[in-house]
């Protein structure tokens, strides 16, 4: 190369530098974009000024670099360089980029404070519209958003409820509330962790989630270029595709739901708002157990509780709206297992989930209202005896035994004894069947259809043998010994409640004149036969016409009393009676003569059996022997009643006739509460537990238990025992080892209502034997609830936390009664495939406990 | 004077200003205005610029094949980067919430700031590329031999520095490319921890995190890394360059300029620019030695005539300036039209999936992904030190100043080049294909893999080529190119490899469009 050549090159080297230089310069001077838009801008300033200083004015309009400096937000948008008649009311009919902002947002929405980005995005630092816009612009972020794409960043800075106007945000964040998105992704550290967190998904660049689909160029298309969207828009659409093993389900939205779902979790983002800016609405109503539920818990348990599959993991979310978990679940079961499940799938809402216990008692409480709508009540059905033999044994006799009889073993009691049977009148049954045992493996049989519950009710409560007639009683206390023999019959089967010589104790005195003269033999016929319900006095049908006949010659041995007051129906004001009825009698009788110390007179039983009569003769003169004195004037001791005002009471009780029975659950005796605990420690908690949390004998402490039966129940239970079980009669005169008085029964039933010692019970009241539990587990559960170290296809058992919020009785309930589809009833005679007996469920009990 | 004192001086006075730019230039030239030989001569070494040059340079110096212009194209391309880096120094912001910010302002707002932004990094990329070619012309025409072992190893460190330099400033713009080029950075830092690891013993010795804290002078990638690397790319780095330059320089000359064969034949300087001076020979008697007689040593051109020498200026200044303008031109045509990458600002929670180096040091990271410590400290190490040790162990004389210049040279690289080129293909593709130790053996021991991998396995395998070359030929210098080849062609297909056909999780890929782009 010689030196002309040389040369040559330098010059042309470096006439080519200059003109770069010069174009370089020139682009940055003069071909401007922003320049021409401004310059169009002051023609049309120009053009709309009407006096000639606004002329002056426009012409005198800059051309330069504009820009919002935004120190709140740390930015700087320099869009108004371009946009330069944003503000402009008059430029409303300009074409862009001149035009006025529409929807008037700027009169709310301070632009000089705000800026353009902070809503649209895009690059406000870039001065051209390639830069800016940044839509086809692979380098940066944040892409402008246009048309209903910018309801995406409303949410800076207000919540979603607070824009009704906002169609696409509204219909996403409902579709995003509806199905159960949180359940497993987290936003805002609330959520589940199945799925990928999703605070900051709206941050997320292009280069890192793209598009993966055939269509991915029409969809990024779709979305003005903004792949994050796009991104958005195709894993909702088709979750498959991005990972390639995502277990997200397939929700099959369409278009435009995926779309709107895209633009609002286009607004996960990190805060790029000062809490200057924001208008967040602090009042928002807290979100209903329903929304929570959606939210949370669709996803897996289905949106009505139906269960859901939960694909690759082989597993499926636990049905909540069958039966067999809501009819033994309890609101404190769910909330511990809602709170911290201690599963690998779901979620410790209540650590790691992060709701509130607020929250979590609100969605928990709405768990229990998925339960499938009861069916209908038959109210013409009859129950049958047959029907319901066969009921009970495919339905109950896994636990209660064949025909209700006692075996060892058995985790339901005895429903055969006699003793039982007296108390237990059809309404006791159904109730108890109907709303189950709560605490005890006896679960709410409420779904089956009324007619089973009625042929079943009939079948317990059939006549064991036919009552005998009035006749019939009256014909055997005429028998010569009778009387005799009745010393014994009645201290056998009355005198553990009415004293030995029926001189009264839990039950009334019956030795009384005043009583014995009022008491036709059809009275004492129908009370000893029938019962009265909701006191210690049940229905003793079962006794021969032998027996019953004895008992009245028995009865009627003791002096008869005359009646002094005269026959006749009362007829006289009810509301007047009402008033003296609640001045005096309801101290003894309770409220309503539901009963109290005194006996229940409130209830058709009673009123039933006795006249007028007999009423007016008790009111007027009392019952020796008793705490009912006198009350008519110039005899009476509580009260001084004219005989007019013991007719109108006498009127008002016969209104208390159709009053429906509430006794169960209610407190009515009044006891020593610490004589009550003392006694019951020494004598029952053996069987019953401390505190009667139970253990091999029931629940009696727990409100599941005290809320089915009356305190009759109970003082008649503790009083004549339950022949055919463990249960013995503790009354007084009974030879028993242990004789409980009176006061001593009563103040056990106090303490056990009281609930004072509830706290103190344990829930674990099952006893087995763990290394045969063991062996039934790897025979029976082992396939599909897993080993402590293979996770199974069924929720895993082997977990401390389920453990913990899972009593004995819903384990055993669990196993007894089966759950969804998949888990069968265990017990024997239940599904038939597995015929597990009461102490092998137990035993499998003992060894989950064990285990931890 | 005859008008008195005082008019005397103010005709003086007129005088001076009107000889007034003759002279400021005579006093900056230390000479009158250069039209004779002498002149120039004298211009050339009486300026400190100028005086970088010999008064006069050998013909053999100027034959374009030979230098090919690459290490002046890379000084041209340091001085272009440290005018326009003075630039973007006024504009740029060190600090994380400042740094990208203000890096988009440079782009959209500051008087040719995004022209200067964008020649920066081309340039950058480019003076890379020539300092690399340089330092291949350099091996490949022999011309590290005494007594320019020295400078040699100045031109390594100048290739490690310049290496620095364009890694620093990667990382300044605080993108996403920046972020995570630092995390990678820092990671290699930290990599002695897979040894120390291994033996347990880093509670006691950390070196890996002593590296890693002195990188970064935190914990993690921030504000104080970010400051470091401005620090580094502005004031320390850039001292180091020019100082190391300075004495690269010196050396040039002072080792008798640009190396050159003893047999130089005239058909083989035809075509470069020669003058009647450049034949004459001057007797001795006529050169007066000054202080150079004093001291006993080597002595430049003393004692010898032009031989075959051009006067530096205008022959060789010509050339540069020809090359500067060559490569101003293109780097603005570059900067123009292609625009710097600049990512999202940099967001930890997002690592960029693959998290790719710079280009220029993707061979490295091909290797790091094997064992960082391995790939990233110890092969990159031996590499550099064999580099700077080449002069000191292959002293065979012969060749020099010539490509390939002794018989068998040329087909010796070529085959090296084609053996090592398969067997680095061969190695990819087996990893690629049939995986490593850790796939196979999961609970392979870390220390294992850190010295056996498809690094330390190449690194072995050139070991046996270098030595077996020795072995055959007998010479250290074809060991010696064996080397050189080796490194050059592992180098350059491992940086393809990276670049191309890896992406995300360091997975391969045909082509960078199949990336699933997680």
């Amino acid at each position: 190369m010689n030196s002309q050549s040389i040369k040559k090159l330098i010059l042309g080297a470096s006439l080519a530098a200059m003109a770069l230089m010069l174009f370089a310069t020139l682009r940055e001077t003069i071909f401007v974009e922003y320049r021409f838009h401004q310059k169009r801008y002051r023609k049309m300033l120009i053009e709309l000024a009407e006096t000639p200083e606004e002329k002056e004015a426009a012409k005198a309009y800059p051309i330069e670099m504009r820009q919002l400096v935004l120190p709140q937000l740390g930015r700087t948008d320099r869009c108004i360089s371009c946009h330069a008649g944003i503000e402009d009311p008059r430029m409303v009919d300009a074409a862009a980029p001149l035009v006025y902002h529409p929807h008037g947002l700027l009169e709310t929405h301070d632009i000089r404070q705000m800026g353009c980005t902070v809503c649209h995005d895009g690059q406000g630092l870039a001065t051209t519209k390639d830069d800016a816009h940044a839509n086809e612009i692979r380098f940066w972020e944040s892409l402008r958003l246009k048309d209903d794409l910018t309801q995406a960043n409303c949410l800076r800075c207000h919540h979603v409820e607070s824009l009704p106007g906002a169609a696409t945000l509204q219909k996403g964040r409902a579709l995003f509330a509806e199905n159960g998105c949180l359940g497993c992704h987290k936003k805002d550290n609330v959520g589940g962790f199945l799925g990928p967190d999703l605070t900051t998904i709206g941050d997320a660049s292009f280069h890192l989630k793209t598009p993966q689909g055939k269509d991915r160029k029409t969809i990024i298309n779709e979305f003005d270029h903004n792949l994050n969207l796009a991104y958005l828009f195709e894993s909702v659409k088709t979750p498959s595709l991005e990972p390639g093993d995502s277990i997200m389900p397939d929700n099959e939205f369409s278009d435009e739901e995926a779309h709107a779902l895209a633009v609002y979790m286009k607004s996960f983002q990190t805060r790029k708002v000062p809490d200057a800016l924001q208008n967040f609405d602090k009042h928002l109503p807290q979100p209903t157990g329903r929304a929570l539920y959606m939210e949370f818990c669709a996803a897996c348990h289905g949106k009505k509780g139906e269960g859901a599959p939960l694909p690759e993991h082989d597993k499926q979310g636990p049905s909540l709206a069958g039966y067999g978990f809501q009819s033994i679940a309890t609101l404190d079961f769910i909330t511990k297992m809602v709170t911290e499940s201690g599963s690998a799938l779901m979620p410790n809402w209540g650590k790691s989930g992060g709701l509130s216990p607020k929250q979590i008692e609100t969605v928990s409480q709405y768990v229990l209202t998925l339960r499938e709508p009861a069916p209908d009540p038959e109210p013409d059905y009859v129950g049958r005896i047959d029907y319901g033999k066969i009921r009970f044994e495919s339905r109950c006799a896994g636990c209660h035994g064949i025909g209700g009889d006692y075996e060892i073993d058995l985790i339901g009691p005895t429903l055969s004894s006699p003793e039982f049977l007296t108390f237990a009148s059809p309404a006791f049954l159904t109730r108890t069947i109907v709303e189950g045992r709560a605490d005890t493996a006896m679960p709410k049989w409420d779904f089956l259809r009324d007619r089973e519950i009625k042929d079943m009710v009939a079948y317990l409560a059939r006549p064991r043998n036919v009552t005998p007639s009035l006749a019939a009683m009256q014909a055997a206390a005429k028998q010569p010994d009778a009387a005799k023999q009745g010393t014994h019959v009645f201290r056998s089967r009355c005198g553990s409640c009415h004293g030995v010589s029926a001189e009264g104790g839990i039950g009334s005195s019956l030795n009384t004149s005043e009583f014995l003269g009022l008491a036709s033999d059809a009275f004492i016929h129908k009370t000893v036969t029938e019962g009265r319900r909701g006191t210690a006095m049940g229905a003793w049908s079962h006794l021969s016409a032998k027996e019953l006949g004895r008992i009245l010659a028995y009865l009627r041995a003791f002096p008869q009393g005359t009646v002094r007051s005269p026959a006749g129906k009362a007829v006289a004001s009810e509301s007047k009676g009402r008033i003296n009825f609640e001045r005096t009698c309801v101290a003894c009788h309770g409220s309503d003569g539901r009963g109290l110390i005194g006996p229940a007179i409130g209830n058709h039983d009673f009123l039933d059996a006795v006249d007028d009569q007999f009423l007016r003769e008790t009111i007027r003169y009392g019952r020796m022997g008793t705490a009912m004195r006198s009350n008519l004037k110039g005899t009476g001791s509580f009260a001084s009643f004219s005989e007019h005002e013991v007719e109108e009471i006498i009127a008002y009780m016969r209104t208390l006739r159709d009053q429906p029975f509430v006794t169960f659950g209610q407190a009515v005796t009044q006891g020593d509460i610490p004589l009550g605990r003392e006694r019951f420690a020494r004598n029952c908690a053996q069987c019953h537990g401390a505190f009667g949390g139970g253990g091999a004998g029931p629940a009696v402490g727990r409100p599941g238990f005290l809320a089915t039966v009356s305190d009759g129940f109970m003082e008649g239970t503790i009083a004549n025992g339950r022949s055919g079980t463990e249960m013995r009669s503790f009354a007084h005169g009974r030879g028993s080892l242990t004789e409980l008085s009176e006061h001593e029964i009563r103040s056990i039933v106090s303490t056990l209502r009281s609930q004072e010692d509830v706290k103190h019970q344990s829930d674990k009241l099952v006893l087995g034997t763990a290394s045969r539990g063991a062996e039934l587990y790897r025979g029976q559960c082992a396939q599909c609830h897993g080993t402590q170290t293979d996770e199974g296809f069924a929720p895993r058992l082997l977990n401390p936390k389920f453990l913990d919020a899972a009593s004995d009785s819903y384990l055993q309930a669990t196993m007894s009664l089966g759950h969804g589809s998949t888990m069968r009833s265990m017990i024997r005679g239940g599904s038939g495939v597995v015929e597990m007996t009461g102490r092998d469920i137990n035993d499998i009990i003992q060894y989950l406990r064990d285990v931890f | 004077m005859k008008h008195g004192p005082m008019r005397s001086g103010f005709a003086e006075l007129i005088a001076n200003l009107r000889a007034l730019p003759g002279n400021v230039m005579a006093s900056v030239n230390r000479s009158s205005t250069a039209s004779s030989t002498r002149g120039r001569s004298q211009s050339v070494f009486g300026n400190v610029f100028l005086h970088i040059h010999s008064v006069r340079t050998h013909r053999w110096t100027l034959r374009p094949r030979f230098t090919m212009g690459l290490g002046v194209a890379a000084g041209m391309l340091f001085l272009m980067l440290v005018v326009s880096g003075a630039v973007l120094m006024i504009h740029y912001v060190p600090s994380v919430d400042g740094a990208y910010n203000s890096v988009k302002n440079i782009h959209f707002v500051v008087p040719g700031g995004r022209v200067i932004r964008n020649l920066h990094r081309w340039a950058a990329y480019a003076m890379v590329v020539a300092v690399f070619l340089h330092m291949v012309r350099v091996f490949y025409t022999n011309s590290y031999k005494k007594p320019r072992e020295f400078n040699w190893v100045i031109g390594v460190i100048l290739f490690v520095l310049t290496l620095a330099l364009a890694f620093t400033g990667y990382c300044l713009p605080w993108d996403q490319l920046a972020y995570w080029a630092i995390t990678i950075g820092a990671n290699i830092a930290g990599s002695p921890a897979e040894v120390t690891d291994a033996i347990g013993i880093t509670d006691t010795i950390d070196i890996g995190g002593f590296q890693k804290l002195l990188m970064l002078g935190s914990n993690s990638v921030g504000e104080s890394a970010l400051l470091r690397f401005y620090w580094g790319h502005c004031v320390v780095l850039p001292l180091a360059v020019v100082m190391f330059l300075a004495v690269h320089f010196w050396r040039i000359r002072k080792d008798g300029g640009l190396s050159r064969p003893d047999d130089i034949r005239d058909e083989e300087l035809e075509g470069t620019p020669s003058e009647a001076l450049a034949e004459e020979v001057f007797q001795p008697e006529t050169k007066s030695y000054g202080l150079m007689c004093l001291v006993k040593d080597r002595t430049p051109a003393v004692n010898r005539g032009p031989e075959r020498t051009v006067l530096s200026w205008p022959h060789v200044l010509r050339v540069e300036v020809a090359i500067a303008m060559v490569l101003l031109a293109a780097m603005l045509l570059l900067a123009l039209f292609i625009d710097a990458p600049l990512k999202e600002f940099a967001n930890p929670a997002v690592p960029e999936n693959p998290a790719k180096a710079p280009w220029y040091f993707l061979a490295m990271q091909e290797i790091i992904s094997y064992s960082a410590f391995t790939g990233g400290m110890v092969l990159p190490g031996i590499t550099v030190l064999m580099l700077m040790l080449i002069p000191f162990l292959d002293r065979r004389e012969g060749g020099t100043g010539r490509w390939f210049g002794m018989p068998g040279d040329r087909k010796l690289a070529g085959v090296t080049a084609i053996v090592m080129a398969v067997t680095v293909v061969a190695m990819l593709t087996f990893t690629i294909t049939v995986g490593w130790l850790r796939d196979w053996f999961p609970d392979t021991n870390q220390i294992l893999i850190t010295a056996v991998n498809p690094g330390t396995v190449l690194a072995g395998f050139v070991t046996i080529l270098t030595l077996g070359a020795l072995a055959i030929t007998g010479s250290t210098r074809k060991s010696a190119i064996v080397f050189f080849t080796c490194f050059l062609v592992s180098f350059v297909i491992l940086t393809y490899f990276a670049l191309i056909h890896r992406g995300p999780n360091w997975d391969f890929y045909w082509w960078p469009s199949m990336w699933p782009t997680h």
